[in-house]
């Protein structure tokens, strides 16, 4: 239906000079709005900071408030020639659509211009009067909330999940059309940014299209990504949950999210004493699968029943299983029956029915903490999909009062298996709940989602890495895409080796929050796994890896001192995150065969490169006071304030072939220890919600993004005054978030010929993210909020021309802009 | 180290020991050692790590610079997120000025060519050739800006640069010196110090009035430089001698606790006096030409500090025959009679002016 934009450009302020004599810019104004809408305000002389006061309206459709940004372009007015531009804003108008959200937008934006960067700030305001749609067949989804964070947002109730949503686009990238060769290169990054734009938008709206076919209001968890291809053009991709949520009425207190549990003291051998009856087991198992065919057939009604929050209700998840992943690599020019479109959906479709059997296997009906990631190098991909393989209560949306009183029953009953001990879907050493002593627990849970507050965990949590490199030999096509399928296997049974080794080294047995990123280099492959570990008292203590010497020849005290050394590092660990157990002689010598194949992990010493594998598994000498965790909360810490959310760049110059593990190792400590710097006048903080984002490049460089929050705990609230407070957590601690404002989804290109005068690429870097986190903010506050919660980096690329003197990046930002009361 | 090598927050925190080396001109290889000789707690950090850190300042600062320079664009930009109190630090770290190096900026034109010559004075005062460009061009920015802009200087400066108000008292002297283009260079003023600047234009600017119209806010009112020719009056036979008698008369009541001093005292004024005089009356006259007001600190200390130093006349007594001169001078008889509003202009010269030569006189 049509609606009508009322525009107002008011005025500027800082312009540039864009004239040299006269010191000053005669400045206008093109407005544009999809392909016909247009104005142009009048020239304002000689002046930086003009006043123009233009107010007037565009008339439009629903569904092209959608997909079009809303483009205002500042221009230099020249009678001899042409007008010199001295930048753009896109303002996205989605926002105004939502009915709960903002009714107008209002502020100054800076003017950013995409070989200049920012150059003053423009004020403008923008209402929407729309006539709402009814229309079966209509084209636009207005009304449909989208959210990044990856929780019920704060202050909503969750009504019920109804389905995983995916939308899928693919277009030309206007860098590698014919036209790129006789254009200004300003000219080609604006086309680049506009058509971004609008294909995100184009996702969002189709997405809401779905939604609102299964009778949904909003999805959770959007993931948005944007597929580089090069040659074979750009592809933007969508996920998320569809949902229906209500607002919370009255003012009830936002439940704060995890609450501590304390830290009640297990003696560890009191309940490993109560022996269960076999009954008891039958009769649980019994329930068990009576709840999983009931909870099956519900899920059946979702054709993929995937769900990518990671935090969900208290009482929503019966248990957890495990981790469930899929990969696959994938030719992108191979000349197939079908489109390229649609042979990219078959591609997903394909990981998501594995998926999807991976789940059943493991007798789960839902699949927790859901993403799909894809790494690109030349025409070779690799599609991955991982999630967290659960159960969740049924009863959960059948009867809302019921919700709390059932979760404080039995809390470790989220930690056991769903599975029959007699039907073990793979090799797996159960043993008693160390918690109610009845229920059957794994060895280790990893998982991929947030912490649970459920499950109670005894001690403090620790970031716990895994990294695996391997030099491929530089090839193409069919050759390079079976090469790098061969070694997937390896590569994921060499990360899993890595982390269950720290894992039992810290003595602890969880994982929350795991990541898994593959990075694809022309000669070089790369995996690299972050999770948070810790203790969580359900689950058995750990025992000490076992080393297994299998010459005869090797010395015996060599031997003894690894054992040692292991020992010792353990119990430093146990000791520093307080997890509250001792290395009980029986944990160290493990006796036979039957603890063996409990041990899931053992060390093998069959020659001297082994030895390297076993100080691998500890933490360098420089991470071992930083406290850090990959997830938004700490398990055992309460956080304060949020100090900063921090972005590091760090990229190496070296040949991609010689790096071996060992160096990427001394790299991200490096890192870490640089930002353990920064904050050095802090006492105590936590470096949270770390995520690295790794890329190699030809086969002489690699870019290692850092980014996460550096919080505070345990001191006084340090009350960081800032008008707008952006984080990468789904929420802001100590303040509340009273209204959630709209996504913010900004997509930019920079780009300069004068790197060496303007502090290398490291200057060019530095301004440049300067300049988005001020983008970001600056449309945070037209919308009236204060804040920007789940901030996510998406995509940032960075290509340069030493001889040139040249260097161009890429960025994507996304996150939901709300209005927080501390 | 990575060729991009980067850390960027949301919120701006600027660690103020780097902030102030980097006013001062210090590379970062400089500013590292710096940092490791200041702070014990850095010692068992990485070199690199430091180095990285304070790089990343520098990016910050480097960012920053361009809103230092107009620093009320500081509150209004979206780039960097700065609290109220932040920008009151950064702007007065920023506008911090080396007395000596602004010394020696201000015995020349502020042109172009200076800016390029400034090893010079980077050389004489010990200071690194960065911090004195940035002295330099933070004194051409202010001027530049109140080139523009309507009222009384420190006002704006105040409004325009956000500077606490004894920074922006001594700019406004100090723009006054360079407006005006007093002549501190010459050799015999060397042993002058700014501060000594700084008091006397301070003292003429608030007793003396200015002028109102927009183009010229720091020239004084003509008019009332005009006046001081009535003052000539003084240095005429019939009064001088009169004059004269009350003044020694005077000191020699306010001196006498030792004879042998005070005698030489008196004496010396005795010999000096006429002359001495006649110089002060003869400054006041000039003070209309722009030329001789540019000599006005050279002609104080051509005219009368040298001669009472040659004689080795000490401050204190310098300080008692002004302070007679001024007070004796509304009593010399008929004084009135020939120009009625004698002893208010008289004040209203010989207050400032004596203030300035004390000042001076050391």
């Amino acid at each position: 239906m049509p609606g009508k934009i009322k525009i107002g450009i008011l005025k500027a302020r800082n312009l540039p000079i864009m004239d040299r004599s006269s010191e000053s810019s005669d400045a206008f104004v093109e407005v544009r709005f999809g392909n016909d809408n247009y104005y142009k305000t009048p020239v304002y002389k000689k002046s930086l900071d003009p006043e123009w006061n233009s107010r007037f309206f565009f008339e439009v459709e629903e569904d092209e408030i959608q997909e079009e940004p809303l483009q205002i372009r500042v221009l230099d007015h020249d009678t001899y020639s042409s007008h010199d531009a001295i930048g753009k804003v896109y303002i996205d108008l989605k926002p105004l659509l939502n009915p709960n959200g903002p009714t107008a937008l209002n502020g100054f934006f800076p003017i950013f211009d995409t070989l200049h960067g920012i150059r003053g700030d423009i004020k403008v305001q923008a209402r929407l009067e729309i006539l709402s749609d009814c229309n079966e067949y209509r084209k636009s989804s207005s009304g449909v909330q989208f959210f990044t964070s990856s929780r019920i947002p704060e202050g909503y109730v969750l009504q019920n999940f109804c389905g995983f949503v995916e939308e899928m686009v693919l277009n030309d990238d206007p860098e590698y059309q014919w036209i790129d060769k006789i254009r200004a290169p300003r000219a080609s990054n604006e086309a680049r940014q506009k058509l971004f734009t609008k294909l995100s938008g184009e996702v969002q709206r189709r997405i809401g299209l779905k939604v609102l076919d299964i009778e949904a209001n909003c999805v959770l968890g959007y993931q948005q990504y944007f597929d580089l291809e090069g040659e074979f053009g750009i592809v933007v991709r969508g996920i998320g949950t569809a949902a229906n949520i209500i607002r919370q009425t009255g003012n009830i207190k936002s439940q704060l999210f995890p609450e501590i549990s304390k830290h009640s003291k297990i003696s560890p051998n009191r309940l490993t004493k109560k022996i269960s009856s076999e009954s008891d087991l039958n009769h649980q198992n019994l329930i068990n699968k009576q709840e999983n065919q009931n909870g099956y057939s519900i899920s059946e009604k979702m054709e993929y029943p995937f769900l990518t929050l990671q935090q969900y209700p208290s009482g929503f998840i019966k248990s957890v299983c495990g981790i469930v992943c899929s990969r696959s690599v994938k030719l992108l020019n191979s000349n197939n029956e079908f489109d390229d479109l649609e042979s990219r959906d078959k591609w997903w479709i394909e990981i998501r029915n594995e998926i999807r059997s991976h789940m059943k296997s493991l007798d789960c009906h839902v699949v927790l903490g859901y993403t799909e990631t894809k790494s690109i190098c030349e025409d070779v991909c690799v599609l991955s999909a991982t999630g967290t393989a659960a159960l969740f209560n049924e009863a959960f949306f059948a009867n809302p009062l019921k919700r709390i009183d059932e979760n404080s029953s039995e809390k470790c009953s989220i930690c056991h298996v769903p599975y029959d001990e007699t039907e073990l879907p793979f090799p797996v050493a159960l043993s008693k709940c160390a918690v109610c002593g009845q229920g059957q627990v794994p060895d280790v849970i990893f998982t991929s989602i947030q912490p649970l507050p459920e499950i109670e965990t005894i001690g403090r949590g620790s970031l716990i890495k895994a990294i695996v490199s391997r030099p491929r030999k530089k090839s193409s096509g069919e050759i390079s895409a079976k090469m790098i399928s061969d070694y997937m296997p390896f590569m994921e049974y060499e990360l899993h080796r890595q982390l269950l080794g720290k894992l039992k080294i810290k003595g602890m047995n969880m994982l929350y929050g795991l990541k898994v990123q593959i990075s694809i280099g022309e000669n070089l492959l790369m995996g690299i796994a972050e999770a948070t570990a810790c203790f969580a008292a359900p689950l058995p203590k750990p025992i000490l890896p076992k080393i297994i010497n299998d010459k005869m020849n090797r010395e015996f005290k060599e031997i003894e001192s690894l054992k040692k050394l292991l020992i010792d590092e353990m119990q430093r660990n146990i000791d520093f995150y307080g997890l509250d157990f001792k290395l009980s002689s029986s944990t160290i010598e493990q006796t036979d065969s039957e603890n063996d194949s409990k041990a899931l992990l053992k060390i093998e010493l069959d020659d001297y490169r082994e030895k390297e594998n076993i100080y691998q598994l500890m933490d360098s000498a420089a991470k071992k006071n930083i406290l850090a965790c990959s997830t938004e909360y700490m398990p055992g810490i309460e956080f304060n304030s949020n100090l900063q959310m921090f972005t590091s760049i760090y990229r190496c110059e070296a040949k991609l072939v010689q790096m071996n593990i060992k160096k990427f190792n001394e790299i991200f400590d490096y890192i870490l220890e640089g930002l353990n710097y920064k904050f050095r006048k802090y006492k105590n903080y936590v470096l949270a919600n770390l995520s690295t984002d790794t890329s190699l490049f030809d086969d002489d460089h690699a870019m290692i993004i850092l980014t996460g929050s550096c919080l505070t705990y345990g001191e006084s609230n340090i009350d960081i005054k800032n008008n707008v407070e952006i984080t990468n957590l789904s929420y802001v601690p100590n303040a509340r978030i009273e209204r959630y404002l709209g996504l913010v989804n900004l997509f930019l290109i920079r780009e300069s010929t004068q790197i060496k005068e303007n502090g290398g690429l490291s200057g060019f870097m530095h301004c440049f993210i300067t300049e988005v986190l001020a983008l970001v903010r600056a449309h945070v506050l037209s919308l009236d909020g204060n804040a920007l919660v789940s901030f996510k980096m998406t995509e940032c690329v960075l290509l340069d021309n030493p001889h040139r003197n040249q260097g161009q990046c890429l960025i994507n930002v996304t996150g939901d802009a709300v209005r927080i009361v501390k | 180290m990575g060729t991009v090598d980067v850390c960027i927050g949301n919120n701006l925190i600027i660690d103020f020991d780097i902030f102030s080396l980097w006013i001062d001109g210090f590379t970062i290889e400089q500013c590292k050692t710096e940092i490791v000789k200041k702070d014990l707690s850095v010692r068992n950090c990485k070199e690199t790590i430091i180095f990285r850190d304070i790089m990343d300042n520098y990016h910050n600062f480097n960012r920053l610079e361009q809103y230092l320079q107009i620093p009320c664009r500081l509150r209004e930009q979206l780039m960097f997120q700065v609290s109220e109190e932040m920008i009151e630090k950064l702007v007065q770290c920023y506008y911090q000025y080396n007395p000596y190096v602004m010394r020696e900026i201000l015995n020349h034109k502020l042109t172009h060519k200076q800016r390029k010559d400034l090893d010079d004075i980077a050389d004489k005062t010990e200071t690194r050739v960065r911090s004195c460009r940035r002295q330099f061009d933070n004194l051409r920015q202010i001027i530049r800006i109140l080139d523009d802009l309507k009222g009384p200087i420190l006002r704006n400066i105040e409004e325009y640069f956000c500077l606490p108000r004894s920074l922006a008292e001594d700019y406004t002297a100090i723009v006054f010196l360079a407006r005006n283009q007093f002549d501190l260079s010459k050799r015999k003023l060397s042993y002058l110090v700014l501060d000594d600047f700084i008091y006397c234009v301070n003292q003429m600017i608030s007793n003396w009035p200015m002028s109102n119209s927009f183009e010229h806010d720091s020239d004084f009112n003509r008019d009332f430089l005009l006046s001081f020719k009535e003052l000539k009056i003084l240095s005429e036979k019939e009064f001088i001698d009169e004059h004269k008698r009350l003044v020694l008369h005077g000191m020699a009541k306010v001196l006498n606790n030792n004879m042998t001093k005070d005698c030489r005292c008196l004496i010396l004024f005795d010999e000096l006096f006429k002359d001495l005089s006649r110089s002060l009356i003869d400054i006041a006259y000039s003070l209309n030409h722009s030329k001789d007001m540019k000599d006005l600190f050279f002609d104080l200390f051509e005219r009368f500090i040298e001669p009472c130093k040659d004689v080795k006349l000490i401050k204190n007594e310098v300080t008692i025959f002004l302070d007679e001169y001024r007070k004796k001078a509304h009593l010399v008889p008929d004084i009135s009679k020939e120009y009625p509003k004698f002893s208010h202009t008289f004040d209203k010269y010989f207050t400032t002016i004596s203030n300035c030569i004390i000042q001076m006189y050391h």
